[in-house]
């Protein structure tokens, strides 16, 4: 990971814990992680970097640390000594593409986006003796089942071609000769990141961070394609939220109480309120059915005893994990009115 | 001119162009129909016409169910002995592979050539994948695995009940050096093999002299034929016999050349002024991951299309150099020894060893990626002084010292957290002794420290090299004439050898083309031209 990116995910006023930004970064979802990405404003981060691994991570912030651009606090929470803006990185990789990540299987679609594409050049020059790209077995599957689907005639090929092409001319150009950059296929190796940086003379970080994006950006694609697309990433773009928290939320929405829910499905009732808290945390402020969580009465009652600053409010060491649910989902709830 | 064909019996009538003397009249029937078999699987499924040298009597060797131990220099078509062998048997053909990546480019040219029956059982497998891998593994015509995955006995069940036909084990020179100190699955061959009920088996490698032979043959419990012979009376089992067939490891086109420096300043300058006026592609070689980052960086910055290889670049890098080097839009790779295993480039004039190997078998191995078209080619190694240090620390630093085996043996429970700890608990778990382990280690250090002073006498010999080199693998020297070699302190020309390029054409960047242009070579023209 670089320092560059990583201090870009600091703030010079709120300290932030690094085992909260590398857990939301490779996708951790607890309630804990969720609730203080949210309050970091690092949400749209989740699962971005799935395969990032701790030593990186860690290494990039002691270099941070090392050069004096970032302090370790007592509590051993970062605080950035830079104010840098944010709006850099929103560029390179828009907060709505962010959070296609929450839903997608990175490596795998990653993966199949390669294969899938090599195979499709191949095939149009009709070259099945090519040297694939190294893949996983279950990706190497799914394009044989993409392959499948379809006649792969010239017609569709061409209607392929066709969506592909006018998707890619709805991109800034920067970003769609990045996307191509790092494709493989008949007449075109590819182009490493590293050359690439030195091409548009962007740091490599930059280049990571826009192929990530065209990632999310083509996953997007496919989804919304009618041509053949679609079916090439399907098997690996989940629902907005698992399951069990759908089911959860469904039934409170429809008048079920927490406990009822919790007797209902043989579920512990802190795992009821896990699932409402993850829910809460993950849809927008008008998706989630807060009064029948916790009402207004009570969430001014909390706020009543708390300080202005979110971060700074003290729960009850004696609190019930109902008190608990109540309180953090005030503090969801503060959070989201802001 | 008669048409009438030659007699050579009452029986037997002879075309007209064979002539009775023909050595070939002498085979067996069984013989011939073998040569045929081979020769045709060769046209059918390589689209070949003649084998190298080497190929076609290694698999005479499995044909007639004797295992194979074939020491065939780099570039001479090893993969297509056991190809072609697993085509004969009709039987599916375990290979066990050192490295993931190897695995994977082997797969990968199986597919390239049609064979979709291939697979590589490996820790890059997630565990659904694998099981259903395993569930239909009889399916599978070549299945590739690392020796660790054969440990698994869930694994090692499939396997037997997917009745190998032949078992391969590839670059088997990995047994020898890898085995005893970061790869103790190597040393465990043997038991697989015995498991497997002691199938037909091929070991292949590029160099192997005498001692790596003699760690092969242990390992997996094989005799080569010869010793059979000698001790007749011992031998009750042929399963555990093996034909050894060595072709020599001189490549007569590759100029073998020894560069001293006085200073590491002097060699980067050195490295410098060869690329200048060297003919590419070529390979450099670092022992280190941070070195040939830094010098692809430098040539790239210089002018010259380079590019970093090793082990830890990921899986895309690794593929997209790979195939821009294959395509010659790299002119140079600045490589850790992880580069080479599986690399099929004919045209590679140049092999540069900028920091030295530990010992001449990985010299050999890594010179031989040059010159595979047969054409002129070149092996530098640039010497400053202390070079021999860093192979030395290298060649040593992975054994565990005597305080480490010792701390291991008295700790009741190890955690087994470390790649050490992993290779002491197999040798415990192989009833080593404490002592039996500080000697082997100790033994070991001893060989390999033998095996670099071996090899830095090479490099400073002022003797002919190719003789110096031959004598280390035992083999008969060749005279020595202006194509050969250039030892330590004598000089070369580039020229002289034709290897020599006068003009560059540096470029500061690589270009890359515009979106619209790369969808065009993605998809050809007949694809695009309706479309923008």
């Amino acid at each position: 990971m670089n320092p560059e990116f990583l201090i870009r995910l600091l703030s010079a006023s709120q300290p932030r814990r690094p085992k909260v930004i590398f857990n939301c970064l490779t996708g951790k979802r607890t309630v804990s992680v969720l609730y203080w990405a949210l309050r970091y404003k690092l949400l749209s981060w989740l699962n971005v970097f799935p395969s990032l691994q701790w030593d990186t991570f860690n290494g990039a912030v002691n270099k941070l640390v090392q050069d004096k651009r970032v302090t370790v606090q007592s509590d051993g929470q970062l605080l950035s000594n830079e104010a840098l803006e944010n709006d850099e990185l929103s560029e390179l990789f828009p907060a709505e593409q962010r959070q296609v990540y929450r839903i997608m299987h990175v490596k795998i679609v990653a993966e199949t986006t390669l294969l899938g594409i090599q195979a499709l050049s191949h095939t149009i020059y009709h070259d099945m003796g090519y040297f694939p790209v190294s893949v996983s077995e279950r990706a190497r599957v799914q394009v044989r089942r993409w392959f499948r689907s379809s006649s792969f005639d010239e017609n569709h090929i061409r209607d392929l071609t066709l969506a592909l092409n006018r998707w890619l001319a709805t991109m800034p150009a920067r970003k769609a000769d990045v996307f191509l950059s790092q494709l493989a296929g008949e007449m075109h190796p590819g182009y490493t990141v590293q050359q690439l940086s030195q091409a548009l003379n962007l740091p490599t970080w930059q280049i990571d961070l826009i192929q990530a994006a065209n990632l999310a950006a083509f996953a997007q694609f496919c989804q919304a394609d009618t041509h053949g697309w679609r079916n090439l990433l399907s098997p690996f773009m989940d629902q907005a939220l698992p399951r069990p928290v759908k089911q959860t939320l469904s039934a409170v929405q429809q008048g079920t109480t927490r406990t009822a829910i919790s007797q209902q499905r043989g579920l512990r009732p802190s795992t009821i309120n896990e699932h409402l808290l993850t829910a809460a945390i993950l849809l927008p402020l008008d998706q989630f059915p807060y009064e029948k969580c916790v009402d207004e009465a009570t969430r001014e009652s909390i706020k009543k005893h708390q300080p202005v600053n979110i971060d700074n409010w003290q729960g009850s060491l004696g609190a019930t994990p109902d008190q608990f649910f109540q309180y953090r989902m005030t503090q969801i709830w503060e959070t989201k009115q802001k | 001119m008669s048409r009438e064909p030659h007699k050579i019996d009452n029986d037997i009538q002879l075309p007209r162009h064979v002539k009775p003397n023909d050595p070939r009249l002498k085979l067996s029937e069984t013989a011939v129909d073998l040569a045929r078999d081979r020769q045709a699987a060769l046209r059918t499924h390589f689209g070949l016409k003649k084998f190298r040298p080497g190929q076609a009597e290694a698999i005479d060797s499995l044909q007639q169910g004797r295992n194979g131990l074939a020491i065939l220099p780099t570039g001479s078509g090893k993969t297509l002995i056991y190809e072609l062998t697993t085509y004969l048997i009709n039987r599916p053909c375990l290979i066990v592979s050192p490295l993931l990546s190897l695995m994977q480019d082997q797969v990968g040219r199986l597919n390239q050539r049609g064979e979709r029956r291939a697979v590589a059982l490996n820790s890059l497998l997630t565990k659904p994948e694998k099981d259903s891998i395993l569930s239909r593994l009889q399916q599978y015509r070549f299945i590739f695995i690392s020796p660790e995955m054969l440990q698994n006995e869930g694994v090692m069940t499939s396997i037997q009940h997917c009745n190998i036909g032949l078992l391969v084990i590839d670059e088997a020179h990995c047994i020898s050096t890898w085995g005893p100190d970061f790869r103790p699955a190597y040393l465990s061959l043997g038991d697989v093999r015995s498991q497997l009920g002691n199938p037909l088996t091929c070991v292949l490698t590029a160099t192997a002299d005498e001692h790596v032979q003699t760690d092969i043959l242990t390992q997996l419990r094989l005799r080569p034929t010869a010793a059979r012979k000698a001790s007749m009376a011992m031998a009750t089992d042929d399963q555990q016999n093996v034909q050894v067939i060595r072709q020599s490891v001189n490549r007569p086109n590759i100029f073998l050349a020894m560069r001293s420096v006085t200073s590491r300043k002097e060699k980067a300058n050195e490295l410098m002024g060869l690329m200048a006026k060297i003919v590419k592609p070529g390979i450099i070689y670092f022992s280190s991951k941070a070195q040939a980052d830094e010098w692809a960086q430098r040539l790239s910055d210089a002018g010259y299309p380079a590019a970093s290889y090793h082990a830890g670049l990921d899986a895309q890098t690794r593929y997209t150099v790979q195939q821009q080097f294959m395509a010659d839009q790299l002119q140079v790779v600045c490589a850790t020894s992880a580069f080479g295993m599986g690399i099929d480039k004919d045209n590679i004039r140049f092999v540069i060893h900028y920091h030295l190997p530990g010992n001449l078998n990985d010299y050999v191995q890594e010179i031989g990626r040059a010159g595979r078209d047969g054409q002129q080619s070149i092996a530098i190694c640039l010497i400053a002084p202390g070079d021999e240090q860093l192979p030395a620390d290298l060649a040593t630093l992975p054994l565990p010292n005597d305080r480490q085996v010792k701390t291991f043996y008295e700790t009741k429970q190890p955690a087994l957290q470390t790649d050490m700890d992993q290779l002491l608990d197999y040798y415990k778990k192989h009833h080593f002794s404490e002592q039996q382990l500080i000697d082997r280690f100790g033994e070991l250090r001893q060989e390999r420290q033998l095996a670099l002073r071996k090899f830095i006498n090479f490099t400073r010999s002022p003797d002919c090299l190719r003789k110096t080199l031959l004598n280390g693998f035992n083999e008969t020297s060749v005279p020595h004439d202006h194509s050969c070699c250039a030892p330590i302190g004598t000089e070369f020309s580039l020229s002289e050898l034709g290897l020599a390029q006068d003009q560059h054409e540096l470029q500061k960047t690589m270009q890359i083309p515009g979106w619209r242009q790369q969808f065009k070579a993605l998809f050809s023209e007949n694809f695009t031209n309706s479309n923008v």
